[in-house]
């Protein structure tokens, strides 16, 4: 029996006890503790990160690990899989774990609204804001179709003057909170036709700093959705071997397959060699894991 | 024989770190490594860093620490003239988002745009590249630096000093080297469907707006139809389209032409640049491999790029597809019907459940 012998770099593994956003979950519909994450132990991978490997080596499609599809895996590879045996070279630190570095990462789309603060001041009193700054081209976006936009450039040149117009929204928006007995009709007007978030920071209602702007955001409107869709995420990077016992024919489909695939997150897979399999040739090496 | 996919190697040269991690490499910097100066202070900004075992002795494990650049530093500034950001807005605009996606960048990049209630566009990128590490001997030091600037203070705090100290990694010159390779059967086949989890573009944009911006880059394009990949086990058909050889050895000259020009600047001062590239056609993967010496092509300019690539799909009838298509449907239909049927029987369970409690609390 022959033994293919793979060599992967760069392969990253995700701690599963620190990663929550995942992009698998579009609707939002997982809790968070609760996603379906793969534990595997030092020093061996998975028996699907095998077999999903094998599939692209030999041609065939991959199956996802954790989504469901409709991609079922082939049977004669996954055994192949099982029969794997993997040496993972990366280096350890003293407590038996490999070192993690920082990677920037994707996130879901659900849960993203940027959390970076920013200052305000309302009526000479500073509040911290979480989202995005607020400028004239958001409000514009805001207000299209209601008219409500020239309305409130009209009512800010009537109170502070043309001048006020070139100046940063959100410092108009504080030289405003000292004249709320002026803005409070058309903040009313804005709250009877559902510009809600815009009439609440005109009143200065009770003040839940991080529900007025996020609640602008989360518009119905995708021009006003702002989200912020990368994150860090600490990943272990794991570079090593993957000897798997093989036959002539499944060498030939290999032959016909592109002879290169990625692995994990990132990684990146080689074919290094052929070789006749014995028990030397595995020394070292551990199963994988289920 | 036609090629099947492409190996290359990097080489980069440069001057400073160009991949900072994050301040908890100290533990790493001081447990891993002897006689470096310890450091044991918040403000400090690493490079990233791989360790080897090289020798143990009396007192423990003696390592090698080499600087990297990570694949996603690489990667990121290869195509950084293509892709200024990724904005989940982009999908949004559908005129936007077809232009954005019938790119050459977006080809040989990849993408992914997923929206909720929405099915996800997604292509894989043909670019597979390692991280390049450091092949030099130049060592790393810890330097203290200042910067100047308006800082934000709470009210209660005294310090109001504008300028503050920070130490950061520091090298001279090093050099970089990395390897990967370019698969051209994913380059080959554009997904119109979203049987395979993989739908790069939306079947219904593609005449009115994906197809016109994809033929000014490439010229004309072959139609959509059914494709099943060669000598595969599995023969469902999926719908999308292929692109020519020519197509194909263009986009590989618009990879490597990005690839050669390849520079990395910090404004902190480090650079690193391509040096040289070596490319190997794959025409045989049990052959051609990485780590053989032999058929390596030193390459300079992209032009120099000629091979003639494998068709790895081949076009199935409509007739036929259209039957199995009807199956598919059918399956995912009963699947989910089964799967709603499911939840209708737990919740039934759960309900029992709850009522079988109450009634033992209203006997007690």
């Amino acid at each position: 029996m022959k033994c293919l012998i793979l060599q992967f770099k760069g392969a990253g593994i995700f701690d599963p006890r620190r990663s929550k956003d995942k992009v698998c979950d579009l609707n939002g519909k997982w809790k968070r503790n609760s996603f379906p994450t793969i534990q595997v132990p030092v020093g061996t991978l998975s028996k699907r990160h095998i077999s999903n490997l094998l599939h692209v080596l030999m041609g065939e499609r991959p199956s996802p690990s954790i989504r469901a599809s409709l991609i079922e895996p082939i049977t004669e590879i996954v055994t192949l899989a099982e029969k794997a045996h993997v040496k993972i070279e990366s280096t350890k630190d003293k407590s038996g774990k490999y070192i993690q570095e920082v990677k920037t990462v994707r996130k879901s789309v659900v849960d993203a609204w940027p959390t970076a603060t920013h200052e305000i001041k309302l009526k000479g009193k500073s509040e911290y804001l979480k989202g995005p700054i607020l400028t004239w081209e958001i409000l514009r976006v805001f207000f299209d179709g209601t008219g409500l936009f020239s309305e409130f450039r009209n009512l800010v040149e009537g109170i502070l003057g043309k001048d006020a117009l070139s100046n940063r929204l959100e410092h108009v928006i504080e030289r405003l909170s000292h004249h709320r007995d002026e803005t409070r009709s058309f903040a009313d007007k804005c709250l009877s036709g559902g510009k809600t978030q815009f009439g609440k920071i005109l009143k200065g209602e009770k003040y839940t700093s991080s529900k007025y702007f996020n609640s602008l955001y989360d518009s119905r409107d995708m021009r006003l959705r702002l989200t912020v869709t990368k994150g860090v995420e600490k990943i272990a990077r794991l570079d090593g071997r993957i000897y798997v016992p093989v036959t002539n024919e499944v060498l030939e489909k290999v032959r016909r397959g592109p002879g290169t695939a990625t692995f994990l997150e990132g990684g990146v897979v080689f074919i290094e060699g052929v070789e006749d399999f014995s028990e030397n040739l595995i020394f070292g090496t551990q199963e994988p894991v289920e | 024989m036609a090629t099947k996919s492409i190996l290359f190697k990097v080489a980069l040269q440069g001057h400073g770190i160009v991949n900072y991690d994050s301040n908890d490499q100290k533990w790493a910097w001081n447990a891993m490594v002897r006689n470096s100066e310890r450091v044991n202070h918040e403000n400090v900004q690493f490079g990233k860093h791989r360790y080897y075992l090289r020798d143990k002795d009396e007192k423990g494990e003696i390592y090698d620490r080499h600087l990297v650049i990570s694949a996603d530093c690489l990667r990121h500034n290869i195509f950084i003239d293509d892709f200024l950001f990724q904005s989940p807005n982009v999908f949004a605009h559908p005129v936007l988002l077809n232009k954005m996606i019938a790119s050459v960048g977006a080809l040989l990049r990849g993408y992914m745009f997923a929206q909720e209630g929405k099915s996800a566009l997604r292509k894989k990128s043909c670019l597979n590249i390692t991280e390049a590490e450091q092949t030099n001997d130049a060592i790393s030091t810890i330097e203290t630096f200042s910067r100047s600037g308006h800082r934000e203070v709470r009210e209660d705090e005294n310090d109001t000093a504008d300028n503050s100290f920070f130490k950061r990694e520091s090298i001279g010159e090093i050099t970089y080297a990395a390897k990967g390779s370019v698969d051209l059967k994913e380059l080959q086949f554009v997904s119109l469907s979203e049987l395979y989890d993989r739908m790069a573009v939306n079947s219904d944009d593609f005449t009115t707006l994906y197809k016109p911006e994809l033929e000014k880059a490439l010229g004309p394009i072959h139609d959509p139809g059914y494709y099943v990949i060669k000598n595969s086990a599995v023969q469902t058909p999926e719908y999308g389209f292929i692109l020519s050889g020519s197509q194909i050895v263009f986009l590989v000259k618009e990879l490597f032409k990005r690839l050669l020009r390849l520079s990395i600047n910090k404004s902190s001062g480090g650079y690193a640049e391509v040096a040289e590239v070596q490319i190997k056609y794959v025409e045989d993967p049990l052959k051609h491999r990485m780590n053989i010496d032999a058929d390596w092509i030193p390459l300079s300019d992209e032009e120099q790029i000629q091979f003639d690539p494998d068709i790895f799909y081949e076009r199935m009838d409509d007739e036929t597809a259209r039957s199995y298509t009807k199956l598919i449907e059918k399956n995912l239909a009963d699947s989910k019907k089964r799967s709603k049927e499911r939840k209708i029987e737990q919740k039934a369970e759960r309900n029992a459940r709850k009522n079988a409690a109450r009634a033992v609390l209203e006997q007690k």
